[in-house]
Parts: C-alpha cells; structure tokens; sequence
C-alpha cells in the first residue's frame, strides 16, 4: 500500500495490551526457549478475544507504544523493514528468551515520523538493522497476534517523566497520538493500536517462588490501595469517562506508579481522537504484584476517520 | 596467597566510543586507557563491575557465563553504538559473589544465558579499561536497594574478592549529574545542562579527592536531589562497602567532562 491511497486510512480499534513476559512464559509458544507449567490465565485469556478480532478485522498494521523502549532524546520509531533476533529480557532472563521475527511497515514509520516532527516533537528512525526489540514491544504483540503475520509499528516511550517529573512530556504523547492518526489518515492504513502498559506498577521486590515462577498460590496484587485504584481507572474506561480518566492521571500515577506514566495510553487514547466510547473489558489480573488490564476500543465497523 | 583490591570509577556512556565528536569525550576515554595502564602496572587480574545501567528488579543479579560475547546495540544510541563483546567470566569469584549474597539473605540469580544484553556501560567500559581482557566479574544494580544495602552489597563484594590471590579491581560504572538533554544537540557543543549541576559536581569531586568523607556524606542527599545523579550515588554505596572510602584514602579525578548534558567523571582510588 502507498501513500497514494490518501484519505482511506482508519484505525480500527485500540488496545490496552500489558507486556509482563509472564503471559508468553505461562503460554509456551515456541519462540520462547523457557518452558513453564502454565500460570496466569485470567490474564493470558483476555487475550483471546483480542486474537480473533485480529483474525477478522485483518488489519494492514498494529502500532504498538512500549515503556521498555525507553529513549532519552525524543520519540523513536523502528524502521528496519524486517527485524529478527533473541529478544533476552535484562529483569527476567529466566522467564523469557524470544526468537522474534517481525515485518515492520517502514513507510508508516517514516510518515509517523514526519508527522511527529511537523508537529514539533523530537522524532527519530531506528534503522540499525542488529536492533534487540524490547520485550514490551514483542510481548504485547505476540499476546495479540502469536502468528506476526501483520506488519508492525513500534514506538519508543520517551523516558522524561520518570527522570524528570510526572506532567513532562504527557503534552508530547498527546501530539505523537496526533501524528500517530495523520500518518495512518496519510498512508491508508487501517490500523490497530496498542497500548503496552500496566496499570498500577508497585510490585514486589523479591520473586515470590524462585524455583516455580508460575506458582499461582504466591501471586496477589501487591495491595488493596492499589487494586481499588485499578478499579476505579477500569470503570471510567468502561463508561468512556475519559474526562475523569485525564484528572484522575496525576494522582493515579503518583500513588500506584502506574506505568501508563510511559505515555502509551495517552498516545493511544489521542491517537483516537480521545473517543468518550465505552471501553471494552476483557480480564484483569496481577503479574508480581502489578495490576494488568485488557481493555479493547472497538471503534465501529466503519474506524475512525 | 595474598589479596588486594583497587577502586576505580568510570562512565558508561558510548560516546566515549568516538572520541572525536568532543574534546570532553576524548579527554575522559584517554582518562579511561591510562586506568588500563595503572591496572596493568599493579598486576591486576580480573575486574568487578558494578554498572548501574545493569538493572535488576526481584533482587540481585550475576553474571555466571564463562564466556559473554555477542554483539550489544544501544537502545538509545543505536546509530553509532553497535558494541562487540566478549567477556571472560572469573567464574570463582563469581561463585562466592552468590555465596556472600545468600549468607546476606539476599535473593540472587545466576546470570547464565545465551544473547543476555550486557548493558552498554560495562561494555563500554571494558574496552577502555580492559584492552588484555582480564576475567570480569559483573553485580547489578537493584532497583529495590537502597544506599544502605548497596553498601552491603559492597562489602559483600570485598569479603569475595578477599578470598582469592591477587588484586581485584572494583570498578563502579555510573554517572554524575543526570540532567541529559532531551532534544538533538550538536556533538561539539555538549556541556553540562544546568551550571548548578556543574557546581555541585565539582564540589563532590573535590571531597572525593580529599577524601573527605564526612563532607562527602554531608552532600550526598543535596547532591542527588539537586543534580538528579545517577541512580541515587548508588555507585559510591558500593565503593563505601567495598573499602574504597576510609580515612587515608581517596578517589582522585583523572578526567571530567559532560556526556550528553550529564556529568561523567573517571576516578582512580588511591593507593
């Protein structure tokens, strides 16, 4: 598809899609060379719908926002036409060592890129092709589609709010939504979006079963405070209560260390014009202590324009 | 047998890499080499690093591979930093790493797996400082401790090294000032972002070389706070457990400089 195909290009709904490793250990594709004995179910299902809706709506693209491409300088985006390797995760090389293999839609990546720019932010290409993708990225997209047979967009997570302040760059994820949805709208692209992120992120400090990480008698969440927080940013999605949602960001993120801080979801959100839609919820569960949600906007047969 | 433990400290970045983007990058890598030369000069056989761009989250990390090597792209700096390498495990110093964390009551992994992504500051800084390839030994930064149990963690790392023959260099590889800049700059104009980062570096630095410690101690929570330093000094929590900072001794400033807006600094522990 080129970008001669102006004005067709849609998104088709959006995703918030977490990436603990856990659901790729406790699934045991192929691709990963640890094997477990299961683990994490609630949370690995929810994921089932988001496959077959993969399946029907065939998009041409999902773009996946991931706080474990953390970049310093600016919003980078992967523009290798096809990335290959193992994916070693640093925090859980016992639980995840992927063979990924990945197509990725380099025209969208450079319009997105342009768009970015034209909109002022810092943009950047990654074009080495030796690139390790992170395992945010590769675990939201297997968990979505295992079979990667959908060409891919993957977008660095400015790290300024961690290192900074929370508010920092939370402007700038609005605009990279914003140039996000102008370069799908630009290549006609019908695209599905994904927010690579937990909810709340204070999790534990040890593993609670070293010799068994998928003992599930071990895993909570990582306290009451946290999971009603969870709740309550679950039920304004599920009313499209977005308003709420933005005023309630700040305190959520100061007091559960949500990783939507990373900006996923304020890109994803933007990127879809904000849309006051119900959200779809398909599960809820905790990974050591962190609250995952997957949550689906489905935006209509026809997408948004 | 007999054993000895130098410290040293170095910065991780892999401008250091291309030293001829900037004179500060250059002067801080020649900095680097000429440590390579002191390590050669007091025999030195393997190398204890403790990077803090080595993250771990559920406890503590160590390298336990004989032999590490593959080829690391930075995830920021991937157009210029695609880093072979090619670690010797000192694999029994390793072994008592492990041992002396469980007797801490640490949780602890034993890092030994294919493609694992060393993280760019121990490439780094072997390269400059490791160019006969001595054994290494590699600790991780936990996220979850705090200075006072990554002093633990150093002295935990002292009582290892203790136990075999020959001198040991504690290497910590870590930033000063933290204050990057977040939007392209030219490589040639790189300098400290914020001047007050630049005064308060000077000013540790300066107790460092003195070897004051009570001073050192005094600045501390103002220094991180005020100049966001890496990861909480927790770099010289390890030195401290680790014996480098007692009454006598020092860390005397061979180079300083800025990388990408930070504060980068190579030390040498007196002798």
């Amino acid at each position: 598809m080129s970008t001669s195909q102006k004005s067709s290009g849609k998104i088709l709904s959006g995703w918030l899609a977490p990436h603990p490793p856990h659901l790729v250990y406790g699934e045991n594709p192929p691709q990963n060379e640890p094997k477990s004995r299961g683990g994490w179910e609630g949370l690995r299902f929810a994921y089932d719908s988001c496959r077959k809706s993969m399946k029907t709506l065939k998009p041409d693209v999902i773009i996946v926002h991931s706080p474990h491409w953390q970049t310093v300088v600016g919003h980078h985006v992967l523009c290798v036409p096809k990335l290959s390797g193992l994916s070693v995760d640093p925090i859980f090389p016992h639980l995840f060592r992927y063979h990924f293999s990945m197509e990725v839609d380099c025209e969208l990546s450079r319009v997105i890129h342009d768009e970015g720019r034209a909109l002022g932010l810092t943009m950047k290409k990654m074009e080495n092709p030796e690139f390790r993708v992170d395992y945010g990225t590769i675990v939201t997209l297997h968990m979505m589609n295992p079979d990667w047979d959908i060409p891919v967009v993957a977008i660095s997570a400015n790290n300024s709010p961690y290192f900074y302040d929370d508010d920092v760059a939370q402007e700038e994820f609005l605009k990279l939504g914003t140039a996000t949805q102008k370069a799908i709208e630009k290549t006609g692209r019908r695209a599905v979006l994904a927010a690579s992120c937990t909810l709340s992120h204070l999790h534990f400090a040890k593993e609670p079963n070293p010799e068994l990480p998928e003992d599930m008698s071990r895993e909570h969440v990582m306290s009451q405070s946290q999971y009603e927080w969870d709740m309550k940013v679950i039920e304004m999605l599920r009313r499209g209560d977005l308003d709420s949602y933005f005023k309630c960001l700040p305190a959520f993120m100061k007091e559960t260390f949500a990783e939507v801080k990373a900006g996923s979801l304020t890109w994803m959100l933007a990127a879809m014009g904000v849309p006051k839609i119900p959200a779809k919820f398909h599960g809820y569960g905790s990974v050591i202590g962190t609250g995952n949600a997957v949550m689906e906007w489905d935006l209509g047969a026809g997408g948004l324009k | 047998m007999s054993s000895k433990i130098i410290y040293a400290w170095v910065p991780g970045l892999p401008h250091l890499l291309k030293p001829e983007l900037n004179p500060h990058y250059a002067e801080l890598a020649g900095a680097c080499k000429v440590l390579a030369e002191d390590f050669k000069r007091q025999n030195v056989k393997r190398i204890l690093y403790y990077s803090t761009q080595w993250l771990s989250v559920l406890g503590q990390s160590v390298q336990m591979r004989p032999e590490v090597k593959g080829r690391h792209v930075d995830e920021n700096w991937y157009d210029f930093a695609s880093l072979d390498f090619n670690f010797k495990t000192d694999t029994a110093l390793a072994a008592k790493l492990i041992d002396e964390s469980r007797d801490m009551g640490l949780q602890v992994r034993a890092v030994d797996y294919d493609g694992f992504p060393v993280d760019t500051g121990t490439i780094v800084a072997n390269r400059l400082i490791n160019p006969d390839n001595l054994p290494t030994a590699m600790y991780s930064c936990c996220v979850y401790s705090d200075y006072a149990e990554t002093i633990k963690i150093g002295s935990l790392a002292k009582k290892a090294s203790e136990t075999l023959d020959g001198v040991t260099a504690v290497v910590v590889v870590s930033g000063l000032s933290g204050r990057y800049f977040t939007t392209e700059i030219d490589w040639r104009e790189d300098h400290i972002r914020d001047p007050k980062d630049d005064e308060w570096n000077k000013k540790f630095l300066a107790a460092l070389n003195e070897g004051n410690w009570s001073a050192v101690k005094n600045m501390k929570a103002d220094y991180c706070q005020a100049a966001k330093v890496d990861m909480g000094l927790k770099a010289l929590a390890f030195l401290e457990g680790a014996g480098a900072c007692v009454s006598g001794r020092s860390m005397k400033t061979r180079a300083y400089g800025s990388v990408y807006g930070t504060g980068a600094a190579v030390m040498f522990g007196s002798i």
